[in-house]
């Protein structure tokens, strides 16, 4: 689906390159090109389903898990929320499957003190704010590597 | 005592967070709040606590520091606001200032070792790029007048860096040509609470979710621009069977998820469905007559008021006395068959929301952000909301609150109450108003006469400015307005036209730094001390946690350096022994340089403008002391309800509620106005047959300069696509990933259908948000604002779309 073009940009970019290396020390040329990519991109998530995915790593200790498997027709209702089905702890699932379990977090309030041993609490039940399925594209630009 | 500083082992020994263990249902848990943090992998952290840098919400957030480096962040479980979650946003926090990119060193367009419009972005010193600065904003002055020196800043400006930047344009440039992205953002909002209200910002605060029983989305998508607040009402709704959420939207949305209905409503009609509802409440006898009667005056504006299409275009508002009567016979047009003829919203719909407004025994919460805000009638709509609350009494009580929400997470906070328009000053003052000047010149100790009293340009008008040659010189700020601006493609022109010189401050290479002829690198969020107001009016600080890189500087130094470049250096001159910089405190380049606590002392002077005044601020140790406090802060309390007696200080005793914002216009009294529905100024016809929208997606904040950069967040988001209703979809011929191109009078971009995604437009409508720098939607979004506010509305314009083969 990717398409990479030569933009405008990259030329002038290539045009600076060459021109650094006639530029005197202290006059370096700013090269950042930042997120322009001139990709027109779409948004592919995995087709596989729950079960048939292991997690993915985490972006540090503590961070919520992306989501490594397909939710479409998922639903979050009032009523129903198909999330809870697998990840509760004690949720039947086929023999051999996993599903990363909620946390005590989910059913503690840490500002309140209120708990909710039976239910996920209300502030946690929208799955979707914070966990979310990732597509196999990566950003243009990487994090430093300090 | 500080309490910045927390070590895990305190925060264990805090009560609330005491380590415990309780007998779960799936056995033995750990309710450590750390217990998710792997200790052994992340070694010993420092938490600090820190407002989130991205929307209005304001959660709260405790950074995990080791080595100078944010290794991790946790929901504060000590911010009422957030009470110890965050969406996906706030949990990439520590990757926003560490992209591999990042802006280290000033920058200017240089040709033949000369600044050259022309040249190539070189590295330079600040000394250069200063200089350079303050030799063209000299020389606009005398070309063309202090209006045509112009800056542009933001709602995510830290308070003091708002006050600076309002200080050293109105007090010291003697020009009031400043305006800020906000104008984008809330300027309906601001100009619907000064209408009705006489006074900014909501009476509520986020304690009312909980006591409420109905919620009304109007325009907002709040599960995914508004996660934490949405989490609030979902909290609600399941603890509370009776509780109802309705989600009124053109796009159908996740929001509708939670929500007894979605009600879908054509573009522009939200102004005939408020009327509708206020015409059934009427005709049903539920209004609060004596409510009314002790605390509502009504009045009616002037009408077929323009769209600001033209350059210089100007309104100004003729109100006259109304009589409830006249505002019967005013919204009884507005018939439950008519509305449905305007909105497509179904008669029996109209009558269940008119009954949910109307039900004494219920409290009902209204929320609105972009949707009512960035509207050709975003004042109208903002009034037309209060009128339901006014009507029936639901306000400024617990658990009754047209909130209208805000999106940046100091819009209120900097843009609002420091007042950073061309027109206003702090504290809900305005520079057209002689008493309020002379106050801002005494607090800021220039001449009579220095403030100049006329409002210059708005946002847009600015832009349109530099366009013609009327501003040569902007300074834009933690903003990103060459991707922002609607109507794009007239604005990067006029940027790029000779005699213009455009300086663009920020932490990444942007679509706006790359047509910038000065670009300087700034320092980000906890790589400085800031201050920040949210929605609810609670002001919260945070100290500098980490270096910037390279030469980064924060905005705040960067103003004062500039300030000294120009001869104003004395404006921001404080005496360094009523300010000392505290023993191991890590201090901001700003208060380094200035060699005394720069913050402190802003402070302090900016609060003398609220005291008194409705809009008290305390000292600035109770807020680094605190999770924030909502103003107005009198005696050392927080206000949560305003102009109700007994919770706000500011009510006369035995006036039960008092709107002492219209004290000398009403008595006191909140104003209903008498707003009818116009259309929009372009409606899709033969040849642009569909309404464009832009807005947001939950994991990108604005143009996505922080949060493309984060590895989750670009993963779970990576591209702008076109949502389209499947008819249309079927009409066009179109599949999911076929590349389309969108046009409208003024330019067109290319991009993918995305049909069944995220949110699905009603028919007749495509939704494109504006993250994605590959799809410059705004190249196609029209340059329509409201006549009151001034703000844009980048919601509704007429587009065609064609299949790109």
């Amino acid at each position: 689906m990717k398409e990479i073009t030569l933009t405008k940009r990259t030329l002038s970019v290539l045009t600076i390159l060459a021109l650094c290396a006639c530029a005197g020390a202290g006059s370096r040329v700013f090269r950042g090109s930042g997120l322009t990519t001139g990709t027109i991109g779409v948004n592919a998530y995995p087709e596989a389903g729950p079960g048939e995915t292991t997690p993915l790593p985490r972006m540090y200790a503590g961070a919520p898990p992306m989501i490594p498997h397909a939710v479409t027709d998922f639903s979050i209702t009032r009523d129903q929320n198909d999330c809870l089905s697998c990840h509760t702890d004690g949720g039947e699932l086929a023999p051999g499957h996993n599903a990363t379990k909620i946390p005590a977090s989910h059913y503690r309030n840490e500002h309140t003190g209120e708990t909710s041993p039976e239910r996920v609490l209300g502030i946690r039940y929208n799955c979707l704010q914070c966990h979310a399925p990732q597509s196999t594209d990566t950003p243009p630009v990487p994090q430093k590597t300090d | 005592m500080e309490k910045q500083k927390i070590t895990r082992r305190d925060f264990i020994l805090e009560g609330a967070m005491t380590v415990a263990t309780v007998q779960l249902a799936g056995g033995l848990i750990s309710l450590n709040p750390f217990e998710a943090f792997a200790e052994e992998s992340l070694g010993a952290l420092t938490w600090n606590k820190a407002p989130c840098r991205f929307c209005g919400t304001g959660c709260g957030a405790l950074l995990g520091i080791q080595n100078g480096k944010i290794m991790a962040v946790k929901g504060d479980p000590l911010s009422p606001v957030n009470q110890g979650t965050l969406c996906e946003k706030g949990y990439a926090l520590p990757f926003i200032q560490t992209g591999a990119d990042r802006l280290t060193k000033p920058l200017v367009r240089m040709k033949n070792g000369r600044y050259d419009k022309r040249g190539e972005l070189t590295e330079t010193t600040w000394g250069f790029a200063l200089g350079l600065m303050a030799e063209k904003a000299k020389a606009a002055l005398q070309e063309k007048g202090p209006s045509s020196v112009a800056m542009f800043g933001s709602g995510q400006w830290t308070i003091w860096e708002g006050y600076a930047a309002l200080k050293l344009w109105k007090a010291g440039l003697r020009s009031n040509s400043l305006e800020v992205n906000a104008r984008h953002c809330m300027a309906s909002a601001v100009a619907g609470f000064m209408t009705t209200f006489g006074m900014d910002e909501p009476m509520g605060s986020y304690e009312d979710f909980k006591h409420a029983d109905a919620f009304v989305l109007w325009g907002a998508n709040m599960a995914e621009m508004h996660p934490i607040l949405f989490s609030k009402i979902t909290a609600r709704l399941m603890e509370n069977r009776a509780a109802r959420l309705f989600n009124l939207t053109t796009i159908s949305n996740r929001s509708s998820d939670m929500a007894e209905e979605e009600i879908l409503f054509k573009p522009q009609s939200d102004l005939a469905v408020a009327n509708g509802i206020a015409r059934l409440l009427i005709e049903d006898g539920k209004v609060d007559r004596a409510f009314v009667d002790k605390f509502v005056v009504f009045k009616r504006g002037k009408e077929n008021i323009g769209y600001g299409l033209e350059d210089g275009f100007k309104f100004e508002e003729a109100a006259k006395a109304a009589s409830f009567d006249e505002y019967r016979a005013f919204v009884s047009a507005y018939t439950p068959e008519h509305v449905e003829k305007l909105s497509g919203v179904k008669p029996e719909t109209l009558k269940k929301l008119a009954a949910v407004y109307g039900d004494p025994s219920a409290n009902v919460m209204s929320f609105w952000t972009m949707g009512v805000n960035q509207h050709t009638r975003g004042t109208w709509m903002n009034n037309l909301l209060y009128n339901l609350h006014l009507l029936t009494g639901k306000i400024s009580k617990k658990g009754n609150v047209p909130f209208s929400l805000t999106g940046q997470p100091s819009a209120c906070g900097t843009c609002r109450e420091v007042g950073t328009f061309t027109h206003r000053l702090p504290a809900d003052r305005v520079v057209t108003n002689p008493e309020h000047r002379a106050t801002a010149e005494k607090i800021w100790g220039v001449p009579a006469g220095t403030i100049p009293d006329k409002p210059t340009y708005h946002a847009v008008e600015m832009m349109r400015a530099l366009d013609r040659g009327d501003v040569l010189f902007l300074w834009s700020t933690v903003a990103n307005p060459f991707q922002d601006y609607p109507n794009l493609n007239r604005f990067r022109e006029g940027a790029l036209k000779d005699g213009r010189f455009i300086v663009v401050s920020d932490a990444y290479p942007t679509r706006s730094t790359a047509i910038a002829d000065v670009v300087l690198p700034s320092a980000m969020w906890v790589e400085k001390e800031g201050a920040f107001g949210n929605a609810e009016r609670r002001t919260h600080f945070w100290k500098k946690l980490v270096d910037a890189p390279g030469d980064s500087k924060s905005d705040l130094w960067q103003f004062v350096e500039f300030a000294k470049k120009m001869g104003f250096g004395k404006l921001f001159a404080y005496p360094a022994e009523e300010y000392p910089i505290p023993t191991g405190q890590t201090m901001s380049d700003a208060s380094e340089t200035a060699g005394l606590y720069l913050e402190r002392a802003l402070w302090e002077e900016y609060r003398i403008f609220g005291l008194g005044h409705g809009h008290d601020l305390t000292e600035f140790d109770a807020y680094h002391n605190s999770r924030g406090l909502r103003w107005p802060v009198v005696n050392g309390k927080e206000t949560l309800i305003r102009y109700r007696e007994g919770e706000d200080p500011y009510v006369e005793k035995g006036r039960e509620l008092q709107f002492y914002g219209n004290d000398k216009k009403t008595g006191g009294k909140a104003i209903v106005w008498l707003r009818p529905y116009e259309p929009a100024p372009e409606e899709p016809d033969a040849q642009y047959p569909l309404w464009l929208c832009t807005g947001r997606v939950l994991e990108h904040w604005h143009s996505g300069t922080m949060t493309r950069r984060v590895e989750s967040l670009y993963k779970a988001y990576p591209h702008a696509t076109a949502n389209l209703h499947p008819k249309d979809a079927e009409r066009y011929g179109l599949r999911g990933g076929e590349k389309i191109r969108i046009a409208s009078r003024r330019g067109s971009v290319e991009i993918r259908a995305e049909i069944g995604g995220r949110v699905t437009p009603q028919e007749g409508m495509v939704y494109v948000p504006w993250f994605d720098e590959d799809v410059m939607i705004n190249d196609v979004t029209l340059d329509a604002f409201c006549p009151i506010s001034k703000q844009v509305d980048f919601k509704k314009c007429a587009v065609r779309i064609e299949k790109v083969s």
